[in-house]
């Protein structure tokens, strides 16, 4: 048991299961900082998924695969920004109606497509690689974690420099911050909020649909129904533990991600009931917000 | 009962009868929209021919068989519907509804073949319901204490808590209280152990009737007690409800539990009206479709059972077409979806409403 834990698979396998909940988390953290609640990341996710699987599939290249899924990632986003901004629906209840909007679409674009429901087994997607640099793999513990991985690892990782550049250096970053802390005064600076909202979702779209596309072409060849299965409010969770810093966020991802593979990995050398490791990440997410709120409230105290 | 019906009427009719009429012809407005939609979105989306644009509107109406399935679809909406209209009206987004549902129905389908036998009373079936109703408050418990002591966002953490629910509730099934003859599922509900049928012939369950009372007494509770009335105004402005004396966090935490107990009972009613065992295998995701009655009904539990006929409607349609037709039933959530937007959006509200102002102005 203690060996499972303290393996190199298990903190490679961690830092797997971690990758959709780090890209779910990114995607939460950049439209939380302009104010907007998005809570469809985890529909993102799903649509991504099967769209970015079939065009893989279909081209026979995953970088198509992995640009449409960041694109359809995207699409989602401009319908939550059409229809909060546009049409002025509460964020939230947007965000609800995408989700069950998602659950019926993925279906449907699966069934379009291939003809079946369950899943895209059948067209299997062409695997994101791995980029394996040779001599510095080699080296222990660190060799495989740091030079021995998915493209989309060190995607996250330019995400998260990215992401703090963006907020902390740049006119865009300020502005965006400026208007989720305080819209109003943010538009008396002459700052365009909803332009500004816009473009924090389309940041967000495209973390959301890479997040799909590890699920379906990387984790797994191919789209299942439902295995998106709670990630991108798990993501949700984690932002909320990160208090909107990204290396933060990426720290309680992996975190999230390693009580994720544990609840997995330990059924083979538990005998434990599966479903009862099952509840693990979602446990764990509750006594983390739990943590973070007895936390904040301390703060507020003194 | 007739004491009820009057109070009912009076707070239907009375100071209310103007702005509640004219939430229902908003209401039916949208929803003559979204029946536009959806059929939009057959032809278009779904290359459907004009024969299954009309299987999806009018196979619902076809025999008794389809339209008892309308009603018997609108049960669980109409008690998820109103749980999520009761938090909502308190500002609560619990997503416990799916989770209380859940595990209203699995204690119920755990407890009916135990405790009923044969020639017991209804009463059997019903305490059983009443069993699970009382499981889905204590699980409720968790989210709206948490919200209300430490401010946790309920959203997030209920939605973590359904999964922690299905899990829970898989394990009891299959390990612990399942059925020996069967696996994965929970023992058969003979007769006796179910609700009684309304009518035989088309398996319409008394459920139906426990929804619409769910309905009645959440508008009669929510519009003329002042607990109701509590949840009312800590919803529109919690600052302000505090600062005359509401305890708003006591109303954070009956009103979701209020919901959770709703949602369990529902749960119980429909398992044991409709199911002859418990076999759900995944969250059946009731707890979204609440959030869709409660924004057609605009939160007001009188609406909920206009609005979960309606979507049951469009349900069994969908369900027929993609039977005779090549659409799939899937393309129900899409519309789903695209409801809740255009009855939450502020903007198509707002439009309407500037424009009678200037009609009174002319």
């Amino acid at each position: 048991m203690i060996g499972f834990i303290f393996s190199e698979d298990f903190l490679l396998s961690s830092v797997m299961f971690a990758l959709p909940i780090v890209f779910a988390a990114f995607a939460a953290l950049i439209s939380n900082r302009a104010g907007i609640v998005n809570i469809n990341i985890e529909g993102s996710m799903s649509v991504a998924a099967v769209c970015g699987t079939l065009v893989s599939h279909f081209t026979n290249s995953w970088v198509l695969g992995l640009l449409t899924a960041a694109a359809v990632g995207v699409l989602m986003s401009l319908l939550l920004a059409l229809a909060a901004l546009r049409l002025r629906t509460d964020s939230f209840l947007s965000g609800i109606a995408l989700n069950t909007l998602a659950t019926g679409l993925s279906v449907y674009v699966l069934y379009a497509v291939l003809g079946v429901k369950g899943d895209s087994s059948a067209a299997a997607a062409v695997a994101i690689p791995k980029i394996s640099i040779p001599v510095l793999r080699d080296i222990p513990v660190i060799g495989k974690l740091l030079f021995d991985q998915s493209v989309l690892f060190y995607v996250a990782i330019l995400a998260a420099i990215f992401l703090s550049f963006l907020l902390r250096r740049t006119k865009l970053g300020t502005e965006i911050k400026a208007t989720g802390f305080n819209p109003a005064v943010a538009e008396s600076v002459g700052i365009r909020t909803r332009v500004v909202k816009v473009k924090a979702l389309i940041i967000c779209g495209v973390f959301a649909g890479l997040g799909g596309a590890f699920l379906s072409m990387s984790y797994l060849q191919y789209f299942s129904a439902g295995m998106v299965a709670g990630r991108g409010f798990i993501g949700i969770a984690a932002e909320a533990m990160g208090l909107g810093s990204p290396w933060r966020t990426a720290f309680f991802s992996l975190l999230f991600g390693a009580v994720d593979y544990f609840s997995v990995g330990a059924q083979t050398v538990l005998t434990f009931p599966y479903e009862l490791l099952n509840t693990l990440p979602y446990l764990m997410t509750i006594a983390a917000l739990v943590i973070y709120a007895v936390i904040n409230k301390n703060k507020k105290e003194k | 009962m007739v004491d009820i019906i009057d109070r009912f009427r009076r707070c239907v009719s009375g100071q209310e009868a103007k702005s509640v009429l004219g939430e229902i012809a908003k209401t039916l407005v949208m929803l003559a929209l979204s029946l536009a939609f959806a059929v939009a979105v057959i032809l278009v989306a779904g290359k459907g021919s004009f024969e299954t644009v009309r299987v999806f509107l009018t196979s619902p109406f076809e025999d008794s068989y389809t339209l008892s399935r309308v009603l018997t679809e609108s049960i669980p909406l109409m008690f998820t519907g109103v749980a999520v209209s009761i938090m909502s009206r308190a500002g609560q987004f619990n997503m416990f509804v799916e989770g209380g549902f859940f595990v209203g129905a699995f204690v119920a389908a755990v407890l009916a073949p135990e405790l009923a036998s044969e020639g017991s009373s209804f009463l059997v079936p019903l305490f059983c319901i009443l069993c699970g109703t009382l499981a889905a408050v204590l699980i409720g418990y968790i989210p709206a204490k948490l919200k209300a002591a430490l401010g946790v966002d309920e959203f997030v953490s209920s939605l973590m808590l359904n999964y922690v629910v299905l899990w829970v509730v898989l394990y009891f099934v299959n390990n612990v209280c399942g059925d020996p003859d069967n696996t994965n599922v929970t023992k058969y509900l003979e007769d006796y152990a179910k609700l009684p049928f309304l009518n035989q012939d088309n398996e319409l369950s008394v459920g139906i009737l426990f929804a619409v009372l769910a309905a009645v007494l959440g508008a009669l509770f929510l519009y003329k007690t002042k607990w109701g009335y509590a949840i009312r105004m800590t919803g529109d402005n919690p600052q302000f409800a505090s600062y005359v004396g509401i305890g708003t966090g006591s109303v954070v935490v009956y009103s979701q539990l209020i919901g959770a107990g709703l949602s369990g009972f529902g749960g119980g009613v429909y398992l044991l009206g409709n199911y002859y065992r418990f076999s759900w295998r995944a969250l059946p995701n009731y707890g979204f479709d609440g959030f869709v009655i409660a924004i057609m009904a605009r939160n007001n539990p009188a609406l909920v059972p206009l609005a979960s006929l309606f979507l049951a409607y469009l349900r069994v349609g969908a369900q027929q077409m993609s039977l005779y037709t090549d659409v799939q039933n899937e393309i129900i959530y899409i519309i789903q979806g695209v409801i809740i937007i255009l009855f939450g959006a502020k903007f198509l509200w707002d439009m309407k409403f500037s424009r009678k102002k200037t009609e009174a102005a002319k």
